[in-house]
């Protein structure tokens, strides 16, 4: 399946893209999405990415329009093509 | 004493002397610093029940325990006065090397009492105290004020902390500026101008001693090596402005005065528009390895040349809030009130405010007539140069300036005494103080920090926005949790206010940012920088005295538990669109929100504080005065 994703913040500087067509086997949770960015954005491991390649670096996340966070506990769902994601970097003040 | 001078200076305006006051070092091991010690000496100072804008009303100034050390991020400095704009406490923090001036010209605490009948410089030159006249420095700008400072005294090591042209005006949203950072909330500016001080200039010559060198400076290399890190590249990037595009995407951006929580132009106003078109390069204040201050400047059209540092909370209240689609524009309205020396978030709401109230046919094109505008002028939502106008009248006090000046709880009270409307149904200020840029219909638990923020409605003192936004707790709804979340958050953050360190920074003690993972660190940074021995214990009570004793402040001031409200949108206007599609938050909700927080904080139903509990904290003048 093909999945969209929206990158905010930091992730969007690394990439250089605001927005990118991932293609995702069939019943990929959002686990196998990270190490899928990984491998296509190589420069995210580190800042956006942890070194082990399945989990983000704090404070990123993904968000699901309509549907909320998608933290660490609940990396194991399953991808949707529906679901609007977008990895952000959130931050507090300012 | 090691690490604190021992002294606190206090300064007369009205008769032009000054003299040395020492407290016991068991006042300065319950106060610390930061805003706690400040607030401490202005319940000290104060007249109680004055108006903030007379000669009763103290500059209570109280320096970082790190300033001037090799901790990072501590040189910072609080200021606490009587607020202009809620009557309450104004407690407010900046930095940089006005703070390390401070430290090395051995003072803890300066505390400016009277007012002048000449505008002043008052120059603090190490133990030496110049009344110098202002009078070459008025209606000159913040930075030009520190300037011309220098140039007059021929020193460029002289640090000055600033009012601009719309404090010598008493805006009562108007600040302090030093090196380029503000005190910027709760109108600290007016009060500086109501005693006619225009600049604080100060020049220190000595060293600064700690108890335990080479722990803090062991200390200071982990910290500083962890602040290049993933826990501050966010800082360092991109900054604070970040924030729009991810609060817009959870509908809680602030747009057309609160009335949305989606911005259709937030693209063009984020912080990735910005650092990829406008950024010039980034600041860091004194003692930080962060450099978090993203310097913008426009590039051509109107604004060609304006340049300021910009951050999500001006960028949302002078961008979305006035539906403001060009970032160009945007960074020009930051600098109008840098140069003035105007809180940005009080500025940019006051000026929505004001466009709401127009387009709702209030206002006409009448009220907007002036010597400048002989005609007037139309306001619209997204008109950048009537609201860069706009701006400059408030700044000015002239025409509806003038009234816009008193903020948008007075502004609002008198229109509709006037006229016979409800504009104070689009008024968005708790406690007179404007909104921080997180729409809380969508995030409950925050809602309940910001109506019961001591100095109003604020985001810096009360750090409950986090549960809710990191989806520790359901931020559409409420439950029994919140009451201790709120009151966790709230002394968390009092903790970093009152070292002060600055938050960014919370992370880099050992990669978690709880308690259990900083406490332990800043107890060692204190006990190396004092020869204390203070524990994670110690550390807690830090924050709780901190937030006790401005709640102390207030309540001797005539707070009452109707005191700590929310907006009237907030309670009848869900969110019309978005991710936060339909939220608010009720009456009902806000007032069970709040006995549950009252509760957590071992205080009454009506949000007094025990006399047991206030003597527990060692504050037992304190519990004579205002205990129950």
């Amino acid at each position: 399946m093909r999945v969209q994703i929206e990158f905010f913040g930091i992730s969007r500087i690394i990439t250089g893209k605001s927005h990118a067509f991932i293609d995702i086997p069939d019943g990929a949770t959002y686990r196998t999405l990270v190490r899928v960015l990984a491998n296509t954005y190589p420069k995210l491991i580190g800042n956006v990415i942890r070194p082990e390649k399945d989990t983000l670096q704090y404070p990123n996340v993904f968000h699901i329009q309509n549907n909320g966070l998608i933290k660490q506990d609940r990396f194991d769902l399953k991808l949707n093509p529906d679901h609007q994601i977008a990895l952000m970097s959130l931050s507090a003040g300012g | 004493m090691i690490g604190y001078s021992g002294k606190i200076l206090h300064v007369d305006l009205t008769e032009q002397n000054s003299w040395s006051e020492e407290k016991p070092e068991k006042w300065y091991q319950t106060y610390i610093g930061g805003v706690s010690m400040a607030s401490r000496l202005c319940w000290e100072n104060i007249e109680v029940g004055c108006d903030p804008l007379s000669p009763g009303n103290p500059i209570c100034i109280a320096n970082g325990i790190f300033s001037g050390t090799p901790v990072p991020v501590g040189g910072k400095y609080g200021i606490a006065s009587k607020s202009p704009l809620t009557g309450f406490i104004g407690d407010s923090l900046s930095g940089s090397w006005f703070s390390v001036a401070l430290k090395r010209a051995g003072w803890d605490a300066i505390v400016i009492h009277g007012a002048g009948d000449k505008w002043v410089n008052l120059f603090i030159d190490d133990e030496r105290v110049h009344f110098r006249p202002a009078a070459k420095l008025l209606s000159l700008n913040t930075y030009e004020t520190e300037e011309k400072i220098r140039d007059i005294l021929g020193d460029d090591q002289i640090r000055s902390a600033t009012i601009g042209p719309a404090g010598e005006k008493l805006v009562r949203f108007a600040n302090v500026t030093n090196d380029g950072r503000q005190a910027g909330r709760t109108g600290h500016g007016a009060v500086w101008g109501s005693k006619k001080l225009k600049a604080l200039s100060i020049r220190g010559t000595s060293g600064v001693k700690v108890a335990d060198p080479q722990t803090l400076l062991k200390w200071a290399k982990d910290i500083s090596d962890a602040a290049q890190g993933p826990y501050t590249q966010k800082y360092r990037v991109l900054g604070t402005v970040s924030n729009v595009l991810n609060m817009n995407r959870l509908g809680l951006l602030p747009t057309r005065n609160y009335q949305q929580g989606e911005f259709e132009a937030a693209e063009n106003i984020s912080g990735e528009f910005m650092h990829k078109h406008f950024k010039v390069k980034t600041i860091a204040c004194a003692q930080c390895p962060i450099g978090c201050e993203q310097m913008a400047r426009a590039k051509d059209g109107p604004y060609a040349g304006a340049m300021s540092g910009v951050e999500y909370e001006s960028l949302y209240a002078l961008g979305s809030n006035c539906g403001i689609t060009d970032m160009q524009a945007a960074i020009k309205l930051v600098e109008i009130c840098d140069r003035a020396g105007m809180d940005t978030m009080s500025a940019g709401v006051t000026l929505s405010w004001a466009i709401e109230t127009f387009e709702r046919g209030i206002f006409t094109r009448k009220d907007l007539v002036c010597d400048r505008y002989p005609e007037g002028f139309d306001l619209k939502f997204g008109n950048a140069e009537q609201i860069v106008s706009l701006l400059e009248m408030i700044r000015d006090r002239e025409g509806l300036g003038d009234l816009l000046a008193e903020g948008t709880r007075r502004a609002s009270t008198t229109i509709d005494n006037q006229r016979g409307t409800t504009t104070y149904q689009w008024a968005m200020n708790i406690k007179g103080l404007e909104l921080p840029g997180y729409d809380a219909r969508g995030l409950k638990t925050f809602a309940l920090g910001l109506a019961t923020g001591v100095r109003g409605g604020c985001h810096n003192r009360s750090a409950a926005y986090d549960p809710d936004i990191s989806g520790e707790v359901d931020r559409f709804s409420v439950d029994e949790t919140r009451g201790v979340l709120a009151k966790d958050t709230e002394e968390y953050a009092a903790v970093y206010d009152t070292l002060p360190l600055c938050k960014f920074i919370r992370r880099c003690f050992t990669g978690q940012a709880d308690r259990s993972g900083s406490w332990p660190a800043i107890a060692q940074l204190i006990n190396a920088t004092t020869g204390w021995q203070f524990n994670e214990a110690d550390i807690d009570l830090i924050g709780e005295r901190a937030h006790t004793i401005k709640k102390a402040f207030n309540i001797r001031e005539g707070w009452t538990r109707a005191d700590d409200h929310l907006p009237y949108r907030w309670h009848r206007e869900p969110l019309p669109k978005g991710a936060s599609k339909g939220s608010l938050v009720t009456e009902e909700e806000l007032e069970y929100l709040k006995d549950l927080y009252y509760a957590a904080k071992g205080w009454t139903k009506d949000g007094l504080i025990p006399k047991e509990k206030l003597v527990a904290l060692g504050m037992e003048d304190v519990a004579e005065a205002i205990g129950v």
